[in-house]
């Protein structure tokens, strides 16, 4: 019995161990995104499955400066875990605006997950949240 | 005897892997990124774990059970707290465990449970807490009986299962004086059945865990894992051992219509349909979530059944006059909603999970099947379903006006089912606030 409690003891003890590892890595790779003022519109105002959607994105820097030649990744996936994203990719029309359509697939909770190379190197990521409205 | 250290050291290598991944999920789950599709705690659960739930109880059997970190979690414990009460007698039904599956279904729905990786994490602590709580206090395995709601969906779900935990020769059960069993040996420190459950006398796999205690405990080795034909257990209208006469028994009927008609409107409450109803009833000024969603399930779980199941009911009491002995044959066809459902979250999300937790690049193409694969999937599964309701309606009774009427009641229930498949799917959810 002594034995079993020391195994349980040790188990538990590797458990804890492990929960503050897993804590304190999330804790590390939170990145501030807070250097960014981002901006959205879309087009149709109804955002909808039946066409394209273009979103707009207006990237602006503390100082409330446009940020040029950034390069944009999007990825659109339903808030529902485990649904295939749709990717994409946003192309800047000029002065920190950047445009990007997507074809949403299915109606409900969508988020854009945006990752955003500026030109010094710096990767930021920034989600928008939405919901279509295809009725 | 090597054989059966074997099981015990399998189950146990199960429940310790699922119990370490289940404290994985949970530390994601609240310190992880709060994006469900971003978090393995919310993806894992609500897309992987419930498809291979379901999977694994029409392939194989009860294995979710027999892999139950809550289970080991709980026997850990015990190393320190011995349980001194047994569970109280009023209680010793599945009403409980059937009021907490309804539960659980609502808070899914209510608190949008597959949007929430923390909500999830919490869902998975206060399993663990139930499950200690319970079995410290109480003797047994009162959890797993009497109050978790997985067990008892798994139990439904299993009497589908081509495997069961049976004697090898009733005639050695026979001529055993000492039922080791049930109830255990002291001496060598062997656990009996937990769920009170004497094998001679055990019909099928409700309420089995797929412990392994008794095959341990037996001391002729006279207990193995038999091949069976999946749902043969539901026209053997006999005594069961800790159970009783299925049909007697109120609280196992009801969780039968409960799991049954709990899976349409589990799969209903996903499509464009559900949504229209609720933006209904905000055009009305009812704006409270909790009221339109308890609308729905009061619907779906006592209105619908009380509608559907009238005639074929009243018919049987007239023509046979026996009460309720063709419940029963809901178990396919709801169990056949199930997989439905849930197969389409794993098999359409299945590698969904491979860029969270790597680096590699997978094409999206590859991260799942297109719905016009998984559709004819999840049509030929409720058919399978419906066949299965047909013939135990067929085995379970002779009287022909009977049989038609029960088939058509669950051919409607197929019917609707089929509907709910392949009507527009509408991911409504919660959101997390506009990143700015």
């Amino acid at each position: 019995m002594a034995k079993k409690k020391i195994a349980v003891l040790f188990l538990f003890g590797l458990i804890a161990t492990a929960l503050i590892f897993i804590k304190n890595e999330f804790k590390g790779s939170q990145t501030d995104s807070q250097f960014i003022i981002l901006n959205w519109q879309h087009s149709p105002d109804k955002i909808t499955t039946n066409g394209p959607v273009e979103f707009t994105i207006s990237l602006k820097d503390k100082k409330n400066g446009p940020i040029k030649n950034a390069q944009i990744d999007v990825e659109a996936t339903m808030n529902h875990a485990g649904m295939k994203p749709v990717m994409a990719q946003a192309k800047e029309t000029g002065g920190g605006v950047y445009k990007v359509k997507i074809q949403l697939t299915m109606d409900g909770g969508w988020i854009l997950f945006l990752t955003i190379k500026k030109e010094d190197g710096t990767i930021i990521k920034k989600e928008i949240t939405f919901k279509t409205e295809s009725r | 005897m090597i054989q059966r250290k074997s099981l015990r050291y399998l189950r146990m290598a199960l429940q310790v892997s699922l119990l370490l991944f289940s404290i994985i999920l949970i530390a994601v789950g609240i310190w992880g990124p709060q994006f469900a599709p971003k978090n393995i705690a919310t993806l894992f659960i609500w897309v992987h774990y419930r498809g291979f739930l379901v999977l694994a109880l029409l392939i194989w059997g009860n294995i979710f059970c027999m892999s139950c970190p809550f289970i080991f979690a709980r026997d850990c414990l015990r190393i320190f707290i011995k349980p001194k009460f047994l569970w109280p007698k009023k209680l010793q039904n599945k009403w409980t465990a059937m009021f907490l599956f309804c539960a659980v279904l609502f808070y899914y729905e209510y608190m949008s449970l597959w949007s929430s990786p923390y909500k999830t994490a919490l869902l998975i602590i206060a399993f663990f807490v139930l499950a200690m709580f319970t079995d410290t206090v109480f003797k047994k395995a009162s959890f797993c009986k009497y109050v978790c709601p997985i067990g008892q969906f798994n139990f439904l779900a299993s009497t589908l299962s081509p495997k069961e935990v049976k004697a090898k020769s009733l005639s050695v059960c026979e001529s055993c004086k000492t039922q080791d069993c049930l109830r255990g040996n002291k001496e060598l420190n062997l656990r009996g059945c937990e769920t009170h459950l004497l094998m001679p006398r055990k019909k099928g796999n409700l309420d089995c865990t797929f412990c392994m205690d008794c095959v341990q405990a037996c001391p002729y080795e006279n207990i193995h894992i038999a091949s069976v034909v999946p749902g043969s257990e539901l026209w053997q209208e006999t005594h069961r051992s800790g159970i009783g006469l299925l049909s007697s028994r109120k609280d196992f009927l009801a969780f039968i219509i409960a799991f049954t008609f709990g899976a349409l409107v589990n799969a209903f409450l996903m499509t464009g349909p559900a949504n229209i109803i609720k933006e209904n009833f905000v055009n009305l000024g009812i704006q409270s979530d909790f009221f339109i969603l308890l609308f729905f399930f009061f619907i779906a779980l006592t209105a619908l059944p009380a509608i559907l199941l009238f005639i074929p009911e009243w018919l049987s009491q007239k023509q046979t006059g026996q009460k309720y002995k063709l419940i029963p044959t809901l178990l396919p066809v709801g169990f056949a909603v199930w997989i439905a459902h849930y197969s389409f979250h794993l098999l359409s999300g299945l590698f969904t999970f491979v860029p969270l937790i790597s680096n590699f690049d997978l094409p999206v193409s590859w991260m799942g099947l297109n719905t016009s694969v998984i559709t004819p999937i999840q049509l030929g599964v409720l058919v399978l379903g419906f066949l299965g309701s047909i013939l135990v309606s067929i085995m379970l009774s002779e009287n022909k006006k009977v049989q038609i009427a029960w088939i058509t009641m669950n051919l409607v229930i197929t019917c609707m089912a089929v509907w709910i498949m392949i009507l527009p799917m509408d991911m409504r959810g919660t959101f997390v606030g506009i990143g700015q």
